[in-house]
């Protein structure tokens, strides 16, 4: 049984596009995506017809805070709208709905871009479709990657969890008990005052490559959750201790001085076993044998080369990740998770448009799907 | 693919005849009817002898050796140890027979019964089975789940009472066993992630992962599930064996560190 | 022409804002990036664009201004209440607090 997706066709129409607004952390973004009439599948697919973003980058060792970042967003919004419609060679009027993130994210920027795609949906008199940040994330990485019912592991600077789908919502098998992968990626590189271009994540990815000595941290599976502000607090000790010279870190096999790149290493290996071991027990746990990276985090090549030996391992087992156009926070996702929901008669009155911060990913009904 | 798995610990397990019951996240479960160091002929006297249960944590190749070597250790060490407590305290456990810490190797007592449909009896299961039979959902909340429930939350109440703290606490993890009487009895495994803690804090982490794998797994009727978890929990906290050791002050104060964790969850801070 | 104004009420008095005479440009003065990233050594490219000679152009002018205006009452208000109204302003706007005010106020 499948869920009729096209009850609220257009007459004489046969195809929708969706304008998606995403500003939910540091990035701005916008895309503009097709569907056809009818189920999509692998011969009828989502078509991505522009997908623009901007990042608002900050000076290494600052985080971005959310008054900057809103701004940043208030400052492109127009002109990557304008980029996006361009890109894809449509206006306002060829549009089905605006689509933006409702949540979860930083209250400012979100707000932010609301306000866009309220004035657009007041402007071309279209219905405006609120999305979960996460499930645009997933539903995106389903469709670019066919994966059909997989364990998903969505990692970002603000979240980290193990999600499946029963009865038609992304529960939440494992989390975190306390910070985000990304963000306990991107406080470490604030101390080492490693740049935030392209992104913190990726600088730590490549220094840890030349990383050679594992320094020993804690590791804190509990059941499908994991913790990892005290793993961050002793891998901050240590960084200090090495700037400061005084008692500074050695290997203990070799004596050799711990560097900063054997903490990136060591700090990587740590987590990322973390988190494939989780993503694991969640698998066994619901009997599945596909896993789907997705979220920023999910670019790091590590972490990807870590899942796929772990699937390996498992009878019939299948990785599917997407490149950073998609894992990266973006435009495109939320117009196609936004369209999803529109095309099964989910709508946003204007009044119902207010953002949350905090936003959870099994919130939301999944009526688009119902296997 | 789990074959090259399944011969490395024919490897490590020479001769002993072995078959697979199941692919856990961390280790491999095999069933034989060899065991390691009793004769044939004294096996008789020993209850349930037919067969062992064989649980081996394979090196797992996406982990730094260092890390895995480590784990694998630490992990076989833990589980065999609480077991040895758990039986010490007749807590309904398989029995240890005996472990190879280095290989990741514990050989131990045969518990549970399959289920009608072939599978494990583990709570998760049997839950799910429950589900498939019955469309009115009546199966699923009856008088026999809600003692299989009360008498979980006891379990885990003597075990937090003891100062121990499973860490790994799923309905996957729960075995059930029907006794003489056709009632089901709860059997705790996987003590890979166990540890030993006096701590409300730690108490109510233990409960917290529980609950949020039944709102998970099983959430159509998640609600009334963890309600009586908890009930079984506070009964056996106020009950006289724990009376006089400080049963319910404990329960106070975990219960209300578990209201925080709650929060904690909901609240988190989803800024980058 | 349009002409943005707004409106302030509360138990306290009311309040009319209206943009005034100009000149008006979209670089408003409390719409700046925050004085850490700039101490920091961080370069601003996120300046909005210059206002266009159109009607639209002139609106998002005045606007700017408003917001200057509003901004800065608003803040004064805060000072004035005297509890820790500085830290109110930064955790609103930095750290995302998202409860009551009258919860913030109480700490």
């Amino acid at each position: 049984m499948t869920v009729d997706l096209d009850q609220y066709a257009k007459p004489g129409k046969s195809y929708y596009l969706a304008l998606g607004l995403e500003g939910s952390a540091n990035k701005i973004g916008v895309g503009v995506i097709k569907h056809n009439l009818g189920q999509l599948s692998s011969t009828n697919s989502a078509e991505v017809l522009s997908n623009v973003r901007d990042t608002y980058v900050t000076p290494p060792g600052e985080g971005f805070l959310p008054r900057d970042t809103a701004r940043h967003h208030r400052n492109w919004v127009v002109r990557i709208i304008k980029d996006a419609l361009k890109v894809a060679k449509v206006s306002g009027s060829d549009l089905d709905c605006i689509c933006f993130t409702q949540g979860p994210g930083m209250g400012a920027p979100l707000q932010s871009v609301v306000i866009a795609a309220r004035t657009l949906s007041q402007l071309w008199d279209l219905p405006l479709v609120g999305v979960n940040h996460c499930i645009g994330h997933i539903e995106m990485g389903r469709e670019i990657t066919g994966a059909q019912n997989p364990v998903v592991l969505y990692v970002s600077g603000g979240n980290t969890q193990v999600i499946a789908y029963s009865r038609q919502r992304y529960r939440i098998f494992g989390e975190t008990l306390d910070i985000a992968i990304g963000n306990c990626l991107d406080r470490f590189a604030r101390t080492l005052k490693i740049p935030n271009i392209p992104f913190p994540g990726y600088n730590i990815e490549q220094m840890a490559k030349k990383g050679k000595h594992l320094v020993p941290l804690p590791y804190t599976v509990k059941g499908m959750d994991l913790s990892m502000s005290g793993i961050l607090a002793h891998i901050d000790q240590l960084a200090k201790q090495m700037f400061s010279g005084k008692k500074p870190p050695v290997d203990e096999e070799t004596g050799e001085p711990i560097t900063a790149e054997d903490l990136c290493f060591s700090l990587q290996e740590t987590l990322y076993s973390m988190l494939v071991e989780i993503t694991e027990r969640a698998m066994a746990h619901v009997q599945s044998n596909q896993v789907l990276i997705v979220g920023g985090v999910g670019s790091n090549l590590r972490l990807q080369e870590m899942m796929q030996l772990m699937v390996q391992d498992r009878k019939g087992g299948s990785i599917h990740a997407t490149d950073e156009r998609f894992c990266i926070d973006n435009g495109i996702m939320i117009a196609h998770a936004g369209l999803l929901s529109y095309r099964t008669g989910q709508t946003n009155e204007l009044w119902n448009t207010v953002c949350t911060q905090r936003y959870r990913t099994d919130e939301v009904f999944v009526k688009w799907r119902d296997d | 693919m789990t074959d090259h798995i399944v011969a490395q610990a024919q490897k490590i397990l020479p001769n002993i005849p072995l078959s697979v019951v199941s692919q856990g996240a961390e280790a491999l479960v095999f069933q034989t009817g060899t065991h390691p160091y009793c004769s044939e002929e004294s096996l008789i006297h020993l209850s349930n002898a037919s067969t062992f249960i064989i649980k081996y944590r394979p090196p797992k190749p996406y982990r730094h050796p260092k890390i895995d070597k480590q784990i694998t250790k630490s992990r076989t060490i833990a589980e065999a140890k609480f077991m040895s407590k758990l039986s010490k305290l007749s807590i309904p456990s398989p029995d240890l027979i005996s472990i190879d810490s280095i290989n990741g190797v514990i050989w131990m007592g045969y518990k549970g019964k399959p289920l009608a449909n072939g599978e494990i009896s583990s709570l998760k299961n049997w839950l799910w089975w429950l589900e498939k039979q019955d469309d009115s959902a009546s199966l699923c909340v009856s008088d026999v789940v809600e003692k299989v429930f009360l008498n979980i939350g006891a379990l885990i109440a003597k075990l937090h009472l003891n100062e121990m703290i499973h860490g790994d606490l799923t309905s996957s993890n729960i075995l059930l066993e029907e006794n003489h009487d056709g009632v089901f009895e709860a059997v705790l495994i996987d003590f890979g992630l166990s540890s030993y803690s006096g701590l409300p804090e730690d108490k109510a982490v233990d409960l917290y992962v529980l609950e949020r794998a039944v709102l998970s797994t099983h959430s159509v009727h998640s609600e009334i599930y963890n309600e009586w978890l908890l009930k079984g929990y506070n009964d056996m906290h106020l009950s006289k064996e724990f009376k006089s050791k400080q049963g319910s002050k404990k329960l106070v104060e975990t219960i209300k560190r578990l209201e925080d964790v709650r929060l904690r969850g909901r609240k988190r801070s989803m800024l980058g | 022409m349009l002409v943005p104004t707004a409106e302030y009420s509360s138990p306290t008095g009311d309040h009319s804002f209206v943009p005034g005479d100009g000149p008006h440009t979209t670089n408003g003065k409390t719409t700046q990036i925050s004085d850490i990233v700039v101490k920091a050594g961080g370069e601003d490219r996120d300046q909005p664009t210059e206002a266009k000679d159109t009607e639209l152009g002139a609106l998002r002018a005045q606007l700017t201004t408003l917001q200057d205006k509003l901004n800065e009452f608003l803040t004064q208000r805060m000072q004035r209440d005297k509890v820790q109204g500085d830290d109110i302003e930064r955790r609103l706007l930095d750290e995302g607090y998202d409860g009551e005010l009258s919860d913030l106020k109480r700490k």
